[in-house]
């Protein structure tokens, strides 16, 4: 049995548990604002095209035996490489948004009055650190995930049922169902993920069974996804669209925390450990993509200039966030999409037409013999 | 210098006498009844002179021989006559001073060319009690001792069986510590042995005095302040880690036993937890392991709690320390640094002063000190209270002290100068580092990173005897099953 | 060499971070040099705000307590501080310029609106503490006839501060059992920009020393519209909220009798009937005897299922009348008293903007209230 970086029990785990703390922080507030109580809606499609993404790229890894990036380069190494590079570049774009948001996230969560800049600096160590370690890495983090993430997430979701009123999400269908599909388009970063299946893939390998493994944990992680935005939704309603970072103010309102003190927060800061995680790994993946692409071998010195980089583009975007914001999440949705979610369907459909046409020939030469 | 004996009684005995020119070594000179010369080699203190004098002079005292047979007949008889379990021979002049430095004596018989090695090593070793740093109130008593000899009779009388290896080597330059790697064959990974053997041979140290010695050069990541060799001074623990597939090294001079590899975990297992109901074996790992996560983080969370997020704690207890706080000359950072490093001073002081000031000046450290600077309002009594707490907490996990002091330490800075964001980031961190922080193929965060689901039987929570019924797979046995329900 | 360098590279972080660590130089300020603001009261006086903000300021002497009173000199535990300004963050500011130190929110547990700030809309002043990320959204939104600082101001024996006391009588626990109806600050600000754009604040009355929460005070778009009086505020809280260990008096032929309500189930059900917004309630309450005015004979003393002869259906009679004169009278002034603007946006979505401005006076009433005994 060839051994992996990422084995199909990470891959889940990766899922069900890291891919969903994305979409806990901004997205919320985002949807509610655009189709209130129909924010369940755009949600779906949006995971069912990240599905799409990931039932693509595991069918191609299962017919290759190794991942699209991987694949191309063993047709023609300069391409594989070409490749490489550019998903480079648009994962380091992709990751903007998201490190954007994380410094806010810190500053409402982890303070009391509003922090300096540099007082997030210290998250470009960490994430450079994070930038030198493989996918073996991102799957071995993936194990701490449901011990990280799944058991804090299942204890907000507890402290918040009690004081939700899952009727705020009436009437269903509110919004006519071109503003739900203009809403993904418009939230579509946050559904982006196959720009991480790509690189990620180079590092699994397909065994038998392990689609009994990877979808039913992915289905989980979305049916989180939609259980949080509803119980988001149900605890604030018409206000839920000035609630940014979701995550912290869902459990909030369980009558204990008003002697016990914000005990929920507790549970914040360990996803908070999830959030940071998921919040690297597109930079991660970068540099692991130009490492392969230009063939480097000093990943520390890679990993510091880009994180350098990353660090005076936070700090110089952050000054401009309204202007910045919607650039990132409105403007460049239409390259997310094209690159996490075309890119592997057409790959996925060009394999398997290459294999059909394979067994065409194969059969007239069978017959003309 | 000639390396080997010579075929001159006196020149052999010069020439060891340059090789072993210490008061303490003596050369004891007789001869036989037919004026045969023999000497007697041997350290003053490591000897049993009344078993030499028994079993070595008294027959050669009365031996009545004639040479006339040649060598091969001399040494015919003399075997005869030592009848001694442990009688070598030697040709290497070298080889027969380290014996005399080991605890052995060493005949020279006439012009022999070759000296006889005498196994009458008696050395003064302290006797066999309860290890000081790992009491059980359940299960065996014994622990190991500084004698790496009868560390390895501990270790037989519990792995009667002809797998058990014991391999001694010999290491360090002056001090020729010798170093014994135990392993049982057919269980333990042979590659994980060959690679403990190759990096045992990568250095070439001078004095061996402790098994952290050896530790260190087993040490992968030399500048981690986690470990990754685990350490035991028990020879029941020592035993059934060598039955769980790991290999050990047991060191002459040290009673710690170390073994590898090793998994973070371990730190939170006691050996008693094997003998005693699983089900609270469960729960006090349990309990560790939180005690142990609050004394890493409590203080820092206590700092950054009043500089940074007084949210998290509820409006009362906020409104107490305040109150405790609010006349202090220090800011709350120098306060609980100060508080902190007065812990570690009394700390370690209580290890180094005689025991019989020990007790006493320990309760004026903690009582007094602390009663004396908070009445005088230098101290404030929950920061104290968050310090002591802190303090008992990380004595659940006695291996884990080292390490968490440190941790203690840099969550407490990190949470002073960033809050609970730099806590978070360098739990972030930590666990990223042990993630990949692999030893001898094994990962420190196993069985949780990565999963390996049939380990966690025998991980935080524990499970029956039966349910543990494979070795664990982290270590790569071959032979897999360790119990077979008849 | 590798390894050695990285071991410089943390070495030095760890220096940089001692060195912030003990300069203190991110600019932090400790617990002791902020002013825990636990209650704010908000008054309007003609175009300026003026905020009195108690602040929690805790001493080792044992200093005098309540409310910010000071009466006998010494150092006041909860004092008030006051500012003025155009705006609520201007006022408090001008606030925190009294204290010199740095206001937080985060334990805010009350504020009070003077009359004079419902008298325009509320939300004038409340949405700087919706605006802000560091305030506490579960605080509890209270108002006053007259001035909010001065009953802020004034002290209580039932805690250390007004706040304190406030916050006890507009717990969970006097929700349930009906004797207030308190809202907090999501809840209110989310009746405001909800379907209806009403919502309730409970009224705060001094009673001697002690604090009442008894009243209700309706609004709408962020005016007060009119005021509950105890009964039909119990009445509307048992329409809205499940009560537990409720006590409820009601007049008997015998004379008076007190059950205590253990447990409620309403259900509210909205529908269109023939164009008519049609609201069928059920209550049901299982209920104990609590006190009677004729006096019981020994063994029936401590068997609270042996309730008088009638009484049940002269409690759900009382209770029905309570209830239907609530709605009529919310039905008069137009306000929509059981949130039914929401339900029909949820659950009549189509009838929606056809219907919702004269829902109020449209909405009809089908009343069902069942009192049980508990055996």
């Amino acid at each position: 049995m060839k051994r992996t970086a990422i084995n199909a029990r990470q891959l889940g785990f990766f899922l069900a548990f890291l891919l969903p703390v994305g979409k806990l922080s901004e997205l919320p507030s985002l949807l509610s604002g655009k189709v209130g109580g129909d924010l369940l809606l755009p949600a779906f499609l949006g995971l069912t095209v990240e599905f799409l993404s990931l039932f693509a790229l595991f069918s191609f890894t299962k017919k290759t035996g190794m991942g699209p990036l991987a694949y191309a380069e063993k047709k023609n190494a300069k391409l594989g490489r070409v490749l490489r590079v550019a998903l480079a570049a648009v994962l380091l774009v992709y990751s903007l948004p998201f490190l954007l948001d994380l410094e806010k996230f810190c500053n409402v969560t982890f303070s009391d009055t509003e922090p300096t800049f540099f007082s997030f600096a210290p998250f470009f160590i960490l994430c450079g650190f994070i930038c030198t370690k493989g996918i073996k890495a991102v799957g071995r983090s993936a194990d701490l995930c449901p011990v990280l993430f799944f058991l804090p997430f299942a204890m907000l979701t507890v402290l918040a049922f009690s004081s939700a009123d899952l009727s705020s999400l009436l009437p269903v269908f509110e919004k006519p169902l071109f503003t739900n599909v203009a809403t993904f388009f418009q939230t579509a970063p946050f559904f982006s993920s196959g720009l991480l299946f790509l690189p990620l893939f180079d590092g699994y390998h397909y065994h038998e069974g392990d689609e009994k493994k990877i979808f039913p944990l992915y289905f989980t992680g979305a049916a989180a996804v939609l259980l949080f935005l509803a119980l988001f939704y149900g605890l604030y309603g018409p206000l839920a669209v000035s609630e940014h970072y979701a995550i912290t103010k869902i459990g909030m309102f369980f009558p204990a925390l008003s002697t016990l003190g914000r005990t929920d927060l507790f549970f914040v800061y360990l996803i908070t450990v999830v959030l940071f995680f998921f919040t690297a790994l597109p930079v991660q993946l970068a540099v692991g993509e130009l490492q392969k692409g230009f063939q480097l071998q000093n990943s520390l010195l890679l990993s510091t200039l880009i994180n350098l980089a990353l660090f005076f583009a936070v700090l110089f975007l952050n000054r401009r966030y309204n202007t910045v914001y919607p650039f990132f999440i409105k403007t460049l949705a239409p390259l997310y999409l094209v690159v996490g979610f075309l890119l592997p369907l057409l790959v996925y459909l060009g394999i398997l037409l290459k294999r059909r046409g394979q067994v065409r020939v194969e059969r007239r030469n069978k017959h003309a013999r | 210098m000639n390396k080997t004996f010579f075929s001159d009684h006196q020149k052999n005995i010069n020439a060891l006498k340059r090789l072993l020119p210490a008061e303490d070594i003596f050369f004891h000179a007789f001869s036989l009844i037919s004026g045969t010369p023999c000497t007697l080699v041997y350290a003053d203190g490591m000897v049993n002179k009344g078993l030499l004098g028994e079993l070595v002079l008294r027959p050669l005292e009365n031996l009545k021989f004639e040479n006339d047979g040649g060598m091969d007949a001399l040494k015919e008889v003399l075997r005869r006559e030592l009848l001694f379990p442990e009688l070598k021979e030697t040709t290497e002049l070298n080889g027969a001073a380290k014996e005399v430095l080991d605890g052995n004596a060493l005949l020279l018989f006439g012009d022999l060319t070759v000296g006889f090695i005498v196994g009458t090593k008696m050395l003064p070793v302290r006797a066999v009690t309860e290890p000081p740093t790992d009491a059980a109130v359940k299960g065996p008593r014994e622990g190991f001792i500084e004698d790496v000899k009868t560390n390895m009779v501990l270790l037989r009388k519990r792995l009667k069986t002809g797998n058990l290896r014991m391999e001694t080597s010999r290491v360090g330059k002056q001090s020729d510590t010798a170093v014994c790697l135990c392993y049982l064959e057919g269980i333990v990974d042979p590659n994980l042995k060959t690679e403990i053997e190759r990096r045992l041979q990568t250095v070439e140290l001078d004095c061996v005095p402790d098994s952290s010695y050896i530790a260190t050069v087993l040490t992968e990541r030399k500048h981690s302040i986690f470990r990754s060799v685990g350490t035991t001074e028990r020879p029941d623990v020592f035993a059934a880690k060598l039955a769980e597939g790991r290999v050990g090294v047991l060191v002459d001079g040290s009673p710690i036993a170390l073994t590898v590899p090793f998994a973070l975990v371990e730190d939170f297992q006691a050996g008693e937890d094997y003998y005693i109901s699983p089900f609270m074996a469960t729960v006090y790992r349990v309990l560790r392991l939180i005690a142990v996560v609050v004394a890493l983080i409590l203080p820092a969370f206590y700092l950054s709690s009043q500089l940074f997020k007084i949210q998290l704690l509820p409006l009362g207890l906020t409104l107490t320390i305040v109150e405790g706080t609010s006349r202090l000359p220090l800011s709350p950072s120098m306060e609980i640094f100060v508080v902190l490093f007065v812990f570690e001073v009394l700390r370690e002081a209580s290890v180094r002063m005689p025991k019989y000031v020990g007790s006493a000046l320990s309760i004026v450290g903690a009582l007094v000190l602390g009663e004396a600077a908070v009445s005088a309002g230098f101290l404030s009594t929950p920061t104290i209270i968050v310090v002591a707490v802190s303090g008992i907490c990380l004595y659940t996990a006695p291996n884990f002290v080292e390490t968490g002091s440190l941790l203690r330490w840099i969550f407490l800075l990190v949470g002073g100068s960033l809050g609970p964001f730099g806590i978070v980031l360098s739990v972030a961190f930590v666990l990223y580092y042990l993630i990949t922080a692999d030893s001898f193929n094994v990962p420190p965060l196993s069985p949780f990173s990565p999963i390996i689901s049939s380990d966690l039987k025998d991980s935080i929570a524990k499970y029956t005897m039966y349910a543990l019924n494979k070795r664990p797979r982290l270590f790569n046995s071959k032979n897999k099953t360790r119990l077979k329900r008849k | 060499m590798h390894a050695k360098r990285t071991v410089h590279y943390y070495l030095l972080i760890l220096f940089t971070l001692a060195f912030f660590f003990f300069t203190n130089d991110f600019g932090l300020i400790a617990a002791q040099k902020t002013a825990i603001v636990t209650a704010i009261a908000i008054d309007k006086e003609e175009e300026e705000f003026s905020l009195a903000v108690q602040i929690a300021n805790p001493s080792k002497d044992g200093s005098k307590s309540g409310g910010g009173g000071g009466a006998d000199g010494g150092k006041e535990e909860y004092p008030c501080v006051n500012g003025k300004g155009k705006t609520v963050a201007e006022a408090l500011a001008s606030a925190e310029k009294a204290t010199g130190w740095q206001v937080k929110l985060v334990f805010c547990r009350v504020l009070v609106l003077g009359e004079s700030v419902l008298k325009q809309n509320c939300f004038e002043a409340l949405d700087f503490f919706l605006l802000d990320e560091y305030m506490n959204a579960t605080c509890q939104v209270t108002t006053v006839n007259g001035s909010a600082a001065e009953v802020l101001k004034s002290s209580t024996p039932l805690g250390k501060s007004s706040a304190l006391a406030l916050e006890k009588i507009l717990s969970d626990t006097a929700k349930t059992a009906g004797t207030a109806l308190p809202v907090s600050l999501k809840d209110f600000a989310m009746g405001y920009f909800g379907a209806g754009s009403s919502g309730f604040l409970p009224l705060i009355e001094k009673d001697e020393d002690f604090f009442k929460a008894e009243k209700t005070v309706l609004v709408k778009e962020g005016k007060k519209v009119g005021v509950l009086s105890g009964e039909e505020t119990f009445a509307l809280t048992a329409v809205k909220n499940p009560l537990r260990l409720a006590d409820y008096t009601f007049p008997l032929s015998s004379g008076g009798c007190t059950v205590n309500i253990r447990k409620s189930k309403p259900k509210l059900r909205f529908s269109l009937r023939d164009d008519t917004p049609t609201l069928q309630a059920e209550l049901a309450f299982y209920v104990g005897i609590r006190d009677s005015v004729k006096p019981r004979p020994a063994d029936k003393l401590k068997d609270a299922g042996d309730l008088p002869d009638g009484a049940l259906a002269v409690a759900e009679k009382t209770l029905s009348q309570q209830i239907i004169a609530l709605h009529e009278r919310c039905k008069a002034i137009g306000f929509d008293v059981f949130e039914a603007t929401g339900m029909l946006q949820k659950y009549e979505n189509n009838s929606f903007e056809t219907l919702k401005e004269t829902l109020p006076e449209r909405l009809k009433l089908e009343l069902t209230v069942r009192f049980e005994g508990v055996r």
